[in-house]
């Protein structure tokens, strides 16, 4: 090798700038926050005693189940939901596509606190949804959603739900279409041409997405606050109430730390599952 | 050759330019800093001065921005904005950087003040620079060398007429099994649900040094409580969306709801009113300097700024003796003056509340969990 060529400057170093910023002000504010979570008492020496604490009490053990399973639920139902959203996308006309990807990014142009509001008024027990059904004669007494595990998962639901259809739309359009064409005249029905074609090719899409809302369900503060009420408590209220209102750092910063740990393992997880559906494409 | 020289070179420049701009807008801010802090120390004049005043969350943030902030920059030309935060947070932020705090000004009410006292996050206050200070009520004038009170709300129970056809007149009525309406309640971060709790126990036998008694009442009257509030602001909107009957609420959020048109009274207990006091103090260290925040306190106590606080749609209390009161207060709390207030309400005994007001809360979360 020439020396010019060692002193070519390589593209990837255009990405320092970048680089060092998010040194700055994201690896070394997590490095502090997890060496803060295994600060011993008064400050002083390493102790696992934050970690423990947490586990010995059975409410916060309880935070931890009832958040993974919000994230798990929110997951599943935006993918069941948001899939036929994202192939309704694909075959709309040109007119339509306009519209509906207005429709489809609304959530994200307006403030989670304004949408979460809606949805107080929509699932109040004089809301929208209780009206509807006891004038239908469906129901005799209001049904209760608000402060509702539930209520709180429908909310989060269509508030992530954008984030599951994007990245299912993107794999949707990148599929040749004449594969569908040759399986339909191989003799492959309708159904047939969608299970085994189609859905395969979407899964790093779909994988994509279920790793965005899952993220982003865990970590919302704001809708399970309002939605859920001082009742329901997950792991960013917990960690929320622990910092800011107990004044009581090393714990949030050990509720934290656990709340990542649950995001890197889902992470995992679907990078090994997309790892082994993009050896199913090719 | 030439051609990779120019690529050479515009990559190197890009990021150097980038370095560049980067360095040159981080010391550009760091200097304007210094530049702003020295200019307001040694200045008396405090025009075109900024101001940052912690406010709360709601109708309180609505208020300062809406009728304080302007009513400031009227008399003294100082731009003030507010930060909504929660009594709890202000300390919060103003601990984690004492030295360059993030707000002049802290609003908190007698608890949290007791709090930063003893963080020696405020300053004390010179009333003889802050000429409005002379027309605060006496009885809302501070005893440790803190700035007068600057608005007050009270601790009411507000239930609705509809559904409950015989005014309550204690805090029990909570806990009747016949009472047929759906309770709320509020989150004890508030000031509203640590006084309500104490009230409570109050009625049941218990004080500020044994909530016990309260703690009991919430398990049982539990299964009929229709929601929890994370904070007062949403309790309002649970009883506008007729989610909650019955609940302790701020006398001025009742009176607000009123006006909207929502079925909702005051109850008027045999146990009184309690009342949360909120002052206006100056941190240590303030970025605006000490006459600039001095010159600000003075505006949000004269008879201006403390005329909008009391008015329709807000009906805070007051602390200036020469403001007059809007009828409603008149109507459903039967006030009329500052003093008519004080005679009235009683306070809560926050250095006894404090230290537990952690455990309490910690309690509360786990005693309402779904």
């Amino acid at each position: 090798m020439k020396i010019s060529q060692l002193l070519q400057p390589k593209s990837g170093q255009l990405a320092l700038p970048l680089a060092i910023f998010l040194q700055l002000f994201y690896v070394i504010p997590l490095l502090v926050l997890i060496a803060t979570s295994f600060q011993g008492e008064g400050g002083a020496g390493l102790s696992l005693k934050n970690y423990t604490e947490f586990f010995n009490n059975s409410v916060n053990v309880k935070v931890l189940i009832d958040t993974f399973l919000m994230g798990i639920q929110v997951t599943i139902v935006s993918l069941i939901v948001g899939y036929p959203v994202a192939y309704l996308y694909i075959k709309a006309p040109g007119f339509w596509k306009g519209i509906l990807t207005f429709l489809i990014t609304l959530p994200l142009l307006t403030s989670a606190v304004v949408r979460t509001f809606g949805w107080v008024v929509i699932m109040g027990r004089q809301g929208l949804i209780n009206t509807a059904l006891l004038q239908l004669g469906m129901i005799e007494e209001p049904i209760r959603l608000l402060f509702t595990h539930n209520g709180v998962l429908i909310a989060l639901t269509q508030v992530w739900m954008p984030m599951m259809v994007l990245p299912i739309v993107a794999s949707l359009s990148q599929i040749d279409p004449r594969l569908a064409a040759a399986s339909q005249s191989l003799g492959g029905g309708v159904w047939r041409t969608f299970w085994q074609i189609t859905f395969p090719l979407t899964l790093p899409g779909m994988i994509s997405g279920a790793l965005l809302v899952f993220a982003l369900t865990v970590s919302s503060f704001v809708t399970p606050s309002i939605i859920g009420g001082g009742q329901l408590i997950y792991l960013p209220t917990l960690i929320y109430q622990q910092g800011i209102i107990l004044l009581n750092q090393p714990f949030a910063a050990a509720v934290s730390t656990l709340l990542l740990i649950m995001v890197v393992v889902m992470v995992l997880i679907l990078t090994a599952l997309g790892r082994r559906s993009r050896r199913y494409i090719h | 050759m030439d051609r990779r020289f120019v690529n050479r070179l515009s990559r190197r420049s890009v990021l150097g330019a980038g370095i560049f701009l980067g360095t040159s807008w981080m010391l550009k801010a760091c200097n304007a800093n210094v530049g702003q802090d020295s200019g307001t120390v040694g200045g008396g004049s405090a025009v075109g001065e900024d101001i940052v005043v912690a406010s709360f969350p709601g109708t309180t943030d609505a208020v300062m921005r809406e009728e304080i902030a302007p009513v400031v920059a009227e008399k003294t030309g100082i731009d003030m904005s507010a930060q909504p935060l929660l009594a709890f947070e202000q300390v919060a932020r103003v601990k984690a950087s004492p030295d360059n705090p993030p707000f002049d000004l802290l609003l908190l009410d007698d608890g949290q003040n007791a709090v930063a006292i003893e963080e020696d996050l405020l300053q004390p206050f010179p009333a003889d620079r802050v000429p409005n200070a002379s027309d605060v009520n006496p009885g809302f004038k501070s005893d440790d060398g803190l700035a007068p009170v600057f608005f007050a709300q009270g601790i009411v129970m507000a239930y609705n007429p509809e559904k409950v056809t015989t005014p309550p007149t204690s805090w029990e009525v909570m806990l009747d099994p016949n009472l047929d309406a759906q309770l709320g309640l509020v989150s004890l971060n508030s000031i509203l649900g640590t006084s309500f709790m104490v009230e409570m126990a109050k009625v049941l036998g218990g004080d500020e040094s044994n909530i016990e008694p309260a703690f009991e009442a919430v398990s049982e009257m539990l299964p009929r409580v229709s929601g929890v509030a994370a904070n007062p602001g949403a309790l309002v909107t649970l009883f506008q969306q007729g989610e909650v009957d019955v609940s302790p609420m701020w006398h001025n959020d009742a009176l607000t709801l009123a006006e909207r048109g929502v079925p909702v009274a005051v109850a008027t207990l045999d146990s009184g009113i309690a009342v949360a006091r909120y002052s206006l103090n100056v941190v240590q260290n303030p970025t605006a300097g000490l006459d600039t925040a001095l010159a600000g306190i003075d505006a949000m106590l004269s008879p201006e700024a403390q005329a909008a606080l009391v008015a329709a749609p807000y009906f805070y209390i007051p602390s200036n003796d020469t403001v007059e009161f809007p009828p409603e207060l008149v109507e459903v709390l039967g006030i009329e003056s500052v003093d008519d207030f004080i005679a009235m309400s009683h306070g809560l005994d926050w250095a006894t509340i404090n230290p537990q007001r952690a455990e309490w809360i910690e309690r509360f979360n786990q005693v309402v969990q779904a």
